[in-house]
């Protein structure tokens, strides 16, 4: 009886124990976990970092991102020479092939170009084309994709003509949506060209299987030029939504590497080796609607914006993973950009009093918008004490899901102020800077200074690099003076990772070499 | 009782309201939909103008284009957030998925409800009943995602029992089916319990207990088929439940069903997979209902088919 | 079932609102769940104002463990955790009384006409309850709450219009069976105006079925609220969903943020349970007192 019953018990680990045996053949593959499901695998349709994290494996550029340093490496193309002038670029193609073994050339690159600036393919990146020739008028459709400046003079040459002399050109062709698609395959499957069956890239890997929530399946690209320099046979990307259960499975051992960690678990995770955390180019910031009353006013802005202890959020509610905020544009080695103290309740006070609102006197409608998210709720109401505490301010706290946010700040209908945040598209102080000029479509804050304006519009001719982020820096001091945003703490990359992971350094916008990543064995 | 003429025909006529409510239901998730705020193609990074019209272009369609093309050619359209799948396509695979889960969510719930139900009432004023009923009114009170971390942290992490998430193999289900079930097991064995209670009481358990029958038959012959209309009853708003109830456990462990593209396709204004999952679940739900009402005639022949 | 209460009349019987009090004083279950829930209200409502503000951080004592200076302990931006859970217990308890109210209010209405007029008024008015019962009801939820904003007004709304169609339904296979009774049949030869039958006749008579309807209705608007919460769709940043919710993922490293708002909704949830079922044994004159 007693034994029996013992027997019982044991009966249920059995079957656990029995049924998670036999789930190993060859080598073991590298599991990822991707915040979502792709959207789509094609390159000039997405926009999210779980997309582009895929598609980096699969296809590949003109160059790739240095691995250890930020400077780009030879990809499919074998080198590069620029014009004096900088406006003109000429790519050397090594031979190249598709992962069904057809020869890739210059040509794909010219077919890929002129399939992303072509409007009608809907790519929401085409506005980073803007530098190349005729790019502009292609997307308002007054000139055919046809007339890009961009030519193939013979199988292996590539020449791009840009309208400025911009440095970060070729960072740009290490980005995935400047990366060649295989226009046959597509112009056959339409839509669907994105399935494994169908889909063909030039990339480390290759996909095999794509099971729709459940999992993408990498193999090594055969086809691959430098196949030889790949360590990993296979990856698996699993689409996990919810970040604790994403950290459950790396705690379990059955992801070997996750992109985030949630705040709840940051000081467990902080005292663990596989922790990885790296600063990013990213700011996490309030924007102000400066085209309400009230908060038109600059000094109201700088109140606000002094009044707010970066140093506290940064220490208490995020554990000490990120970097307080010093500008607008998080610092590179390229680009120490302005670093003051933006924390100065003295200063607050000063202001508040300049903007007409004292002894209680309270601005009109003074409001932290967030979208739905732990993280943001929690910044948001430690600011409001923040207020509180040193203005007497009483702001009230209103949240809106993704969509309906996204809709509201672009449309500035939002009373007062804000959350926000940017991830660089490139590793210049442009892609932050360029987004508070008047014209730029997301300007969500309404600023509009002219004097900014011109200082960023004169940054794009300028060939003289020194000269061009001097005046870069200039801007951004400018933009801190009128203070449409209001920074709080620059992103960084918060990783658990399989301490056999190697190779895998990110750049500072958080992108991996692909090629490169791989478990030891 | 059988199937004569007149009690086909009433399946009929519940079979073609039931068309009509789902056109019904069709029209106002439709103008629900789009009457909702946020559009389906704004991103964080703005798309210029031209991209814009090019996607509402290629993606929108008219209350009449997306009936007719439902009705005449069973196309649901393509996603939205899913750009290259068409909704069919995203829930034929999920659909299975959730059907599954649910089941036997459904199935050990009703086993589970029965039997604790039948033997708190058999062992009535023991501590087997205190247990049941303490247990009954946990699983009532206790939000199921409440329950499925604690499960995944004890069973998963603790001790290595089970995986955390996923939908392979039988190791990597009893979690999430365990999560779904717990709170239908707590509501069947209070439903049953009672209507064991009343019916144990009545005459003819005692005539036939009297009789000299076994306890056996005397419990399945003539208790459990007149005590359990209550729990047939309960059935279909239960499954209604348990649909919902995946949403929570297809997040917790993720899933691949049907549940998040509820929650998640109206996050996205992604409106065709929204209604395409209305619809799925609609006609689930019309159908069970008619089921029930089936079974039901079957079970207490004094019922009438409305 | 209910006519065979009214079959035994002597002189001066006792009413049935009295026999059915009566019965649920002497049910022990019945009075200590009362009293828990009496306790708990008041403790809600009014212990809020001796504790620190339920907002107020202190980023200095973040997740203390309970202690004499915080009963149980503080979350993760150092705010008190007592504080907060009897503050959530305002706003959950409000949704949920509301919440019920809205839809025991709207559903008996409905039911009340749709039973008393005419069949094929009936036949139309259960057809939309049919629909709206087919139609996956979260999804209505998620919307309006989209497309009004999170404001607790919306909340109730939205759960409230969920559950009066099951109210509905059982007030109208009421409403069908008082209709043919012999009361009802004079008031109308008598020449009664038909809301005032519906008024003062069938209303109070369906009020039992609908009161014990509703304490089971509370308890399960209160865990919708916290379903909603986990989904991020929370009116509030402090209800008991929220702070359950929030709690579960510090499950492993601070139990007290979920413990002691867990224990409360049980508490809350188990009493409400049992008052409902004691109220209905109450009400059913065929039970026996034991």
């Amino acid at each position: 009886m007693n034994h029996s019953h013992r027997v019982f018990l044991l009966l249920p680990s059995l079957i656990f124990w029995s049924c998670r045996a036999g789930a190993g053949d060859g080598p073991k593959p590298l599991v990822l976990i991707n915040a979502s499901e792709p959207a789509s695998l094609d390159l000039h349709q997405v926009t999210g970092q779980p997309e582009i994290r895929v598609i980096g494996a699969l296809f590949e550029g003109l160059v790739l991102r240095g691995l250890k340093s930020p400077q780009v490496r030879p990809g499919a193309a074998r080198s590069w020479e620029v014009s004096a002038d900088g406006r003109n670029y000429t790519f050397h193609l090594r031979p190249n092939h598709w992962s069904n073994g057809t020869p890739l050339t210059s040509r794909d690159f010219l077919a890929s170009w002129r399939r992303f600036s072509n409007p009608t393919t809907g790519s929401e990146y085409s506005t980073l084309l803007k530098i190349i020739h005729n790019a502009n008028a292609i997307r308002e459709k007054k000139l055919p994709p046809d007339s890009l400046g961009i030519a193939a003079p013979d199988d292996s040459t590539f020449t791009v003509n840009l309208d400025f002399p911009v440095a970060f050109f070729l960072d740009l062709c290490a980005f995935e949506p400047f990366f060649p698609v295989p226009v046959d395959t597509i112009a056959k499957y339409g839509d669907h060209w994105t399935t494994p069956d169908h889909l063909v890239g030039n990339g480390a890997f290759v996909m095999k299987g794509w099971k729709r929530n459940v999992a993408i399946d990498l193999e090594k690209n055969p086809y691959y030029w430098d196949s030889a320099n790949v360590k990993q046979a296979k990856v698996k990307v699993l689409p996990v939504e919810d970040q604790l259960t994403a950290w459950n499975m790396f705690l379990s051992g059955e992801a070997d590497w996750i992109f985030s960690v949630p705040t709840s678990k940051l000081d467990a995770a902080k005292k663990m080796p596989e922790f990885f955390n790296k600063p990013m180019f990213g700011t996490y910031y309030y924007l102000v609607n400066c085209k309400n009353p009230g908060y038109d006013n600059a000094n109201l802005r700088k109140a606000l914006s002094y009044a707010i202890d970066r140093k506290k959020i940064v220490d208490r509610v995020l554990k000490n993973i990120n970097t307080p905020a010093t500008g607008f544009v998080p610092p590179t080695p390229s680009y120490p950009g302005v670093s003051m103290e933006l924390y100065d309740p003295v200063k607050a006070k000063e202001f508040l009093v300049k903007a007409g609102y004292s002894a209680g006197k309270q601005p009109p409608g003074l409001q932290i918008l967030y979208n739905t998210a732990e993280s943001h709720r929690d910044i948001a109401q430690v600011v409001q004490q923040m207020w509180k505490e040193t203005l007497g301010l009483d702001a009230e706290l209103v949240n809106y899901e993704w969509k309906v946010y996204l809709e509201n700040t672009k449309n500035l209908n939002y009373r007062s102020v804000a959350r926000a945040s940017w991830i660089g598209d490139f590793s210049d102080p442009i892609s932050f800077l360029e987004l508070y000029t008047t014209e730029d479509g997301n300007n969500r804050a309404g600023y509009s200074d002219p004097e900014y304006d011109k200082l960023i519009k004169s940054t794009w001719t300028m060939s003289d690099a020194g000269l061009r982020l001097a005046t870069l820096r200039q801007a951004e001091a400018r933009l801190m003076e009128g203070m449409p945003v209001i920074p709080i703490y620059y992103y960084a990359l918060n990783e658990m990772r399989n301490p056999k992971l190697q190779d895998a350094d990110p750049n500072p916008l958080g992108m991996y070499s692909w090629k490169d990543v791989h478990l030891a064995q | 009782m059988t199937f004569n003429p007149a009690y086909l025909r009433r399946i009929a006529v519940r079979l073609a309201l039931n068309v009509f409510t789902l056109i019904v239901i069709i029209s106002l998730s439709f103008l629900i939909m789009k009457a909702a705020p946020g559009k389906p193609f704004q991103t964080e990074r703005n798309p210029s103008p031209q991209v814009l019209e090019e996607l509402h272009r290629k993606y929108d369609f008219t209350y009449s284009q997306y009936l007719k093309g439902i009705l005449f050619h069973g196309d649901f359209r393509y996603s939205y957030s899913h750009r290259s799948s068409t909704v069919v396509e995203i829930i034929a695979e999920a659909l299975p998925v959730s059907l599954e889960l649910g089941w036997y969510a459904l199935v050990i719930a009703v086993v589970a409800g029965l039997a604790f139900g039948l033997l708190s009432a058999l062992y009535r004023g023991r501590w087997f009943e205190g247990f049941v009923l303490a247990f009954a009114m946990i699983g009532i009170a206790v939000p199921n995602f409440v329950l499925g971390s604690l499960l995944q942290l004890c069973f998963s992490l603790q001790w290595r029992m089970a995986p955390v998430a996923g939908w392979n193999g039988i190791d990597s289900k009893i979690l999430p089916v365990l999560t779904l079930s717990l709170t239908f097991i707590a509501y069947i064995t209070r439903i049953a319990r009672g209507s064991f209670l009343e019916n144990l009481n009545k005459d003819y358990i005692r005539t036939a207990r009297a009789k000299g029958l076994p306890e056996f038959r005397v419990l399945w012959k003539h208790l459990l088929r007149n005590s359990i209309l209550p729990v047939i009853n309960y059935l279909a708003p239960a499954t209604a439940y348990i649909l919902t109830g995946t949403l929570v456990v297809e997040k917790i462990f993720n899933i691949p069903g049907m549940g998040r593209y509820f929650i998640e396709s109206v996050f996205q204004r992604d409106f065709p997979l929204a209604l395409g999952v209305i619809i799925i679940y609609s006609v689930f739900l019309l159908s069970l209902n008619l089921l029930a009402d089936i079974v039901l005639t079957f079970v207490d022949p004094r019922i009438q088919l409305q | 079932m209910t006519s065979a209460a009214l079959t035994a009349k002597p002189a001066r019987p006792p009413s049935p609102g009295s026999i059915a009090m009566d019965k649920l004083l002497r049910d022990k279950r019945a009075v200590v769940a009362t009293l828990v829930l009496i306790a708990l209200t008041l403790a809600v409502f009014i212990g809020p104002s001796f504790l620190p503000h339920y907002e107020k951080q202190m980023l200095e004592t973040q997740l203390a463990p309970p202690s004499l200076a915080h009963l149980m302990g503080t979350d993760h931006l150092g705010r008190d955790v007592l504080a907060r859970v009897l503050k959530g217990g305002q706003l959950s308890l409000a949704i949920g009384l509301l919440g019920t109210l809205v839809s025991m209010v709207f559903g008996t209405f409905y039911g009340c006409v749709s039973g008393f007029f005419h069949e094929k008024l009936d036949l139309a008015m259960m057809r939309v309850v049919d629909i709206l019962y087919s139609l996956p009801y979260m999804f209505l939820v998620i919307i309006l709450i989209f497309q009004f904003g999170k404001n607790i007004y919306v909340l109730f709304i939205a759960l409230g219009l969920v559950q009066w169609l099951t109210v509905a339904r059982i007030v109208r296979g009421q409403v069908l069976a008082l209709k043919r009774e012999e009361f009802i049949l004079a008031a109308r030869t008598l020449g009664v105006g038909n809301f005032r039958i519906i008024l003062r006749h069938i209303i109070p008579n369906v009020m039992g079925v609908v009161v014990v309807y509703a304490t089971l209705t509370v308890p399960s608007v209160i865990l919708q609220e916290a379903f909603l919460s986990f989904l991020g769709l929370n009116v509030s940043n402090c209800t008991w969903g929220v702070l359950i919710a929030d709690g579960k993922d510090y499950m492993d490293s601070a139990w007290w943020l979920l413990l002691f708002p867990g224990l409360t909704l049980t508490a809350c949830l188990l009493c409400m349970n049992f008052l409902g079922d004691s109220l209905r044994d109450a009400l059913d004159p065929t039970a026996k007192i034991n």
